[in-house]
C-alpha cells in the first residue's frame, strides 16, 4: 500500500466541500463523537491553486537521462525541482566528485519564470550544474503544464493535530508547444481527480483506519494520478525523439509503399520542427528540419525508378526550394557556433578582434531568419507540405512504376550496393594528388549511401549497423574536409560584408585571414587522413559486411525488374 | 540539505520563535524542512501540537544504528516535518559524553537525512554545551538572534571568540536583530551600530509584536493565523536574506561575517 496518498470516489458524485460529501455519504465521520471507529473531527477546510510546469528540451533530454524538471507556483514566485524520474536512476550526478543517495531531489528559487530556457538563463547551482551537460545547445521548453484547483481538509485529533488532510481537485492539463499551434485539438484536458487521502508523516495509522473506514462504506480506491498518466492523458510520448525514429519495415512489401512511409515519416519530422524554426527556440530545430528535406531530397533522386509522372519532379523541385530557403540561416547559426572553437588557439588580439565578427553574425542571422521566417510562412511553403502528404497517402498507382510492387528490401539493396561499390571506386582512384572535386563526389556519394541505410535499416538484419558505423568512420573525415572549406568561405564572405557594412574596422580582416590559415591547414589535414580512413572502410572484413548484406537482394532485384519489363 | 541552527548562548531572545516561523516559511515557499527540537523545553513540539512518539527517545535516537527516521512527525503544514523533543534531552550532554566522536555525532545521525529534506533547522537550548560544539560541526550556519542590547552583544562577542579557532567546518555566523522595539532608545541606538555591514548583520530584524507573543495561544507559526501581518512579513525576508546568505557561503561566496573584534567596538562605542 503506497502510504503517501491514497485516492477513493465516493458513492455520490456531488460537488461541493469535501466537508458536506463526507457528511453525506459517511453520516458518522467527520464528527469526533459520532463514530468509534472514526475518531477524527474536521478541521477548518481550505481552497487552494497550484501552478505547475515540466520542462524538456524538444527531444526530451532530461527524461531520457532519467530526470525530470518542473517548476512550481510557491509563495509569490516560483520554484523550481529536479528528481528522478520514476523508475529510473538518472546516470550525471555531480561528476563523481562525492558518492551520491540514489535517490536525489533539489529544489531551489527561480528568480523569473521565463517560458523558454537556455543553458546560460539557468540560475547556477547544483541543479544548473546537472542539466547543462545535458541539454547541450537545446532550450528547455515547458512540454505540460498543470493548473491545480482545489480544495482541503484536514481531519485532526483530540489535540487539533492534523493526522490526515483529505483533498478534492480539478487538474488542468496543457500542452503549450500545441496549443501554440491553435488548430491542434487534444491540446487541453481537464481530470477532476478522486478525493485523495495524503498522509501526514509519522501518522500513518490514522490514513489506515480512514482508509478502511471509507472501504467498508462502500468507497472504491482509485489510481492515483502520475506525470506519465498525465502526459499520455495529452497524447505526449516523453523519451521519444522525433528525429531518431526508426520506422520497422517487412522486407517483403512492396517498395514503393514503404517508401511513401519513409517519406511520411519525414515529413512527420518536419512538421514536428517547424513551430520551434519559426518561433526559433534554439537553433536545433531548424537543423532537424534542413536534416528531414535533405533525406527526403536524397531519397527522393535515389528512388526516382519507383514513381512517374511530372508531379513527382515538380514536388523534387519545390523541395530544392524549400531547402535552399532555410539554408542561409543555418550557415550563420553554424559559424557563430563554430566560432568560438576555432578562435581557441588564436592568439588573444586576433581574438578579440573576432569578437566584432561574432556580433556581426549575430545581427546578421536575426536579419536573414526573419527573411525564412517570411518565406516559411508563405502559402507556398504550408501548401507544399500539405500537398505532399496528400499524394503520398493517396497512393495513386498510375504514378507508380512496375519497380514500385518489387520487395523493398530488394529494391534498396540494388541501390545502395551501386552506390557503394561507387564509393569503393572513385574512393580507391583518389591519391593526394587529385583535385578536391574528387573528395566531394565520393562525399556525395557516401551521403546517399548513409540516408538509404539509416531510412530503410528497417528492411535489413541487425548487422546493417555495424556497415552503418563503418561508413560513418569515412564521413566524419569527408564532413570535416568539407565543413573547413565551406567555412572558410563564409567567414571570408561576413568578414568583408561586415566591413563593407561598418560593423567592423578592416583590423578584421586581418584577424579573419588568421582564422582562414586555421582552417585551411585542418582542411589539409583532413585531405591526409582521408587514405588511412578509406583504408580502414575497404577492409575486405568491411567489404564482406556489405556484400553479405546486399549484393544477393541486389541481384534479386536486376531480375525481377527485367522479368516485369519482359511482361 | 543546507543545514542551519538557531543558535544563542543567551536565553528567552527569539529562537523557537525563529525556528518555528522560518521553518514555516520554508515549506510554503515548497522546500522540504526538517525542525530538530533539541531543547528539553520542548517549546518547539508544543507549538506545532507535536509530542514525541516515545520516551526517553533522545538517548534512543542517538544510540540506535537505525536512523533518525523514525522519530520524524508531519506538522499540520505541508512539506514541514518535526523531530521533536522530549524532556530526556536534558540528558544529550551525557549521552554524547559516552559516545566515541561526541562533537561529531549529531553530524552523522543526521547524515542519511540529507536526501530527504532541502533543509534542516535546529532550535537550541542556550548555553555552550558539548550539544552545541556537536551542533557547530554538524551545520552550515548559526543563525543568531540578538535583542538590541548591549548585554547581547556581549554574549555574541563570546560565541564568535568561542568560534575563532574552531577550523574547518566551522559554521557561518548570520546574527540578526529581535524583539526589535524602535520606541527603546538603545534599540535604535544598537540597530544603528550594527546597520554597518563589518558588524555583519542580516538587514532584517524581527520587530517586538504582541502578534508573536500570541504563538503560544494559536499553537501555530505567526503567517498561519496572520499570514499580511509585519512580523510574518518580515519572516519571510529574514528567510530570503539567510537563503542567499547560507546558499553564497555553500558556493564558497560567504558574505561578510562579522568579528568579534567589531563587535567588542559597537559594544564599548554603546557603553560610553
Ligand atoms: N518578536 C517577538 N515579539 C514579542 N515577543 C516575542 C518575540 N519573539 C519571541 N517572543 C516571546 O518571547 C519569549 C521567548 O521567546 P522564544 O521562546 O522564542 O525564545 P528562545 O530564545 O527560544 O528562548 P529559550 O532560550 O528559553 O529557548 C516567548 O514568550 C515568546 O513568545
Ligand atoms: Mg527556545
Amino acid at each position: 500500500m503506497n502510504l503517501e496518498s491514497l485516492a477513493f470516489s465516493p458513492p455520490s458524485s456531488e460537488t461541493g466541500s469535501i466537508g458536506s460529501r463526507l457528511a453525506e455519504a459517511l453520516p458518522g465521520a467527520g464528527n469526533a463523537t459520532g463514530d468509534r471507529n472514526f475518531p477524527w473531527a474536521a478541521g477548518k477546510e481550505t481552497k487552494f491553486a497550484q501552478q505547475r510546469v515540466y520542462l524538456d528540451s524538444f527531444d526530451w533530454r532530461l527524461w531520457r537521462a532519467g530526470w525530470i524538471l518542473e517548476t512550481v507556483q510557491a509563495g509569490n514566485g516560483w520554484q523550481w525541482r529536479l528528481f528522478p524520474r520514476p523508475g529510473a536512476s538518472p546516470s550525471s550526478s555531480n561528476g563523481g566528485k562525492k558518492k551520491e543517495n540514489p535517490y536525489q531531489e533539489f529544489r531551489g528559487r527561480l528568480n523569473s519564470s521565463r517560458k523558454q530556457y537556455a543553458a546560460e538563463h539557468l540560475p547556477d547551482g547544483p541543479i544548473a550544474d546537472r542539466i547543462r551537460p545535458l541539454i547541450g545547445i537545446r532550450a528547455l521548453l515547458p512540454r505540460l503544464e498543470l493548473d491545480i484547483q482545489g480544495r482541503e481538509l484536514p481531519l485532526v485529533d483530540g489535540r487539533q493535530k492534523t493526522v490526515v488532510r483529505l483533498r478534492q481537485q480539478r487538474r488542468h492539463l496543457r500542452n503549450p508547444l500545441w496549443a501554440a499551434a491553435a488548430e491542434q485539438a487534444g491540446a487541453e484536458v481537464t481530470l477532476e481527480d478522486p478525493l485523495l487521502l495524503k498522509s501526514v508523516r509519522g501518522f500513518e495509522k490514522p490514513l489506515r483506519q480512514v482508509a478502511a473506514y471509507f472501504t467498508e462504506n462502500g468507497w472504491q480506491t482509485q489510481p492515483t494520478s502520475t506525470l506519465l498518466s498525465d502526459f499520455e492523458a495529452l497524447e505526449l510520448e516523453p523519451g521519444q525523439d522525433p528525429a531518431r525514429y526508426v520506422l520497422t519495415i517487412d522486407p517483403e512489401a512492396p517498395a514503393g509503399q514503404v517508401t511513401r512511409d519513409v517519406f511520411l515519416t519525414l515529413l512527420d519530422n518536419m512538421e514536428s520542427c517547424l513551430d520551434g524554426c519559426l518561433a526559433g527556440w534554439d537553433t536545433e530545430f531548424l537543423h532537424d528540419f534542413r536534416v528531414a528535406i535533405r533525406r527526403t531530397r536524397s531519397i527522393q533522386g535515389q528512388m526516382r525508378l519507383l514513381f512517374q509522372g511530372p508531379t513527382y519532379d515538380r514536388f523534387r523541385q519545390s523541395f530544392r526550394w524549400l531547402g535552399g530557403l532555410t539554408g542561409p540561416t543555418r550557415d550563420l547559426d553554424v559559424l557563430h557556433l563554430k566560432l568560438a572553437g576555432y578562435q581557441a588557439g588564436l592568439p588573444v588580439a586576433v581574438q578579440q578582434s573576432l569578437g566584432d565578427l561574432d556580433r556581426y553574425l549575430e545581427r546578421h542571422e536575426a536579419q536573414v531568419r526573419r527573411k525564412m521566417v517570411r518565406s516559411l510562412r508563405t502559402q507556398r511553403a504550408q501548401r507544399l507540405l500539405l500537398d505532399w502528404r496528400t499524394w503520398l497517402l493517396a497512393g495513386t498507382e498510375s504514378q507508380q512504376t512496375v519497380a514500385a510492387e518489387v520487395p523493398v528490401s530488394q529494391i534498396a539493396a540494388a541501390r545502395i550496393w551501386k552506390i557503394y561499390r561507387r564509393v569503393l571506386k572513385k574512393g580507391k582512384a583518389l591519391t593526394p594528388q587529385s583535385p578536391a572535386e574528387g573528395l566531394h563526389e565520393v562525399r556525395l556519394d557516401c551521403k546517399k549511401l548513409r540516408y538509404l541505410m539509416e531510412m530503410y535499416r528497417g528492411a535489413f538484419p541487425g548487422s546493417i549497423r555495424r556497415c552503418i558505423r563503418v561508413l560513418k568512420g569515412l564521413q566524419d573525415n569527408l564532413g570535416d574536409f568539407n565543413d573547413y572549406e565551406v567555412h572558410q568561405v563564409l567567414f571570408r564572405a561576413e568578414a568583408l560584408q561586415a566591413v563593407e557594412k561598418k560593423a567592423a574596422s578592416e583590423q578584421i580582416l586581418l584577424a579573419v585571414g588568421r582564422l582562414l590559415e586555421v582552417l585551411d591547414q585542418r582542411q589539409q589535414g583532413e585531405r591526409e587522413a582521408f587514405a588511412g580512413r578509406f583504408r580502414e572502410f575497404a577492409t575486405d572484413d568491411h567489404q564482406r559486411w556489405f556484400r553479405d548484406l546486399f549484393r544477393r537482394p541486389a541481384k534479386q532485384a536486376e531480375k525481377a525488374l527485367e522479368a516485369a519489363h519482359r511482361a | 540539505m543546507h543545514s542551519l541552527a538557531v543558535y544563542s548562548i543567551k536565553g528567552g531572545v527569539g529562537k523557537t520563535a525563529t525556528a518555528v516561523n522560518l521553518a514555516y516559511v520554508g515549506a510554503s515557499l515548497g522546500y522540504r524542512v526538517l525542525l530538530w527540537d533539541l531543547d528539553p523545553q520542548g517549546a518547539t513540539s508544543y507549538y506545532l501540537r507535536v509530542k514525541a512518539k516515545v520516551k526517553g527517545g533522545g538517548r534512543r535516537m542517538l544510540q540506535a544504528k537505525s536512523s533518525l527516521d523514525r522519530w520524524i512527525l508531519g506538522s499540520d503544514f505541508d512539506g514541514f516535518d518535526l523531530l521533536p523533543a522530549d524532556f530526556s534531552y536534558r540528558h544529550l550532554d551525557l549521552v554524547l559524553q559516552e559516545s566515541k566522536q561526541p562533537r561529531q555525532k549529531l553530524a552523522e545521525v543526521l547524515e542519511p537525512l540529507t536526501s530527504q529534506y532541502d533543509w534542516l533547522l535546529l532550535d537550541c537550548a542556550p548555553s555552550i554545551s558539548l550539544v552545541s560544539e556537536g551542533v557547530f560541526e554538524a551545520v552550515d550556519a548559526l543563525l543568531v538572534p540578538t535583542i538590541p542590547t548591549t548585554l547581547s552583544l556581549r554574549t555574541l562577542e563570546q560565541l564568535l571568540k568561542h568560534l575563532k579557532d574552531w577550523g574547518r567546518g566551522r559554521p557561518q555566523v548570520l546574527p540578526f536583530l529581535s524583539m526589535l522595539e524602535r520606541r527603546k532608545s538603545l534599540h535604535r541606538k544598537v540597530a544603528e551600530a550594527v546597520a554597518r555591514s563589518e558588524a555583519g548583520f542580516l538587514q532584517t530584524a524581527i520587530p517586538f509584536s504582541a502578534l508573536v507573543e500570541a504563538m503560544g495561544k494559536h499553537r501555530s507559526p505567526v503567517a498561519a493565523y496572520s499570514p499580511r501581518c509585519g512580523p510574518a512579513a518580515c519572516f519571510r525576508k529574514l528567510w530570503a536574506e539567510m537563503e542567499t546568505a547560507v546558499t553564497a557561503g555553500a558556493d564558497g561566496h560567504a558574505l561578510q561575517e562579522p568579528k568579534a573584534k567589531v563587535i567588542a567596538e559597537i559594544h564599548k562605542a554603546l557603553q560610553n
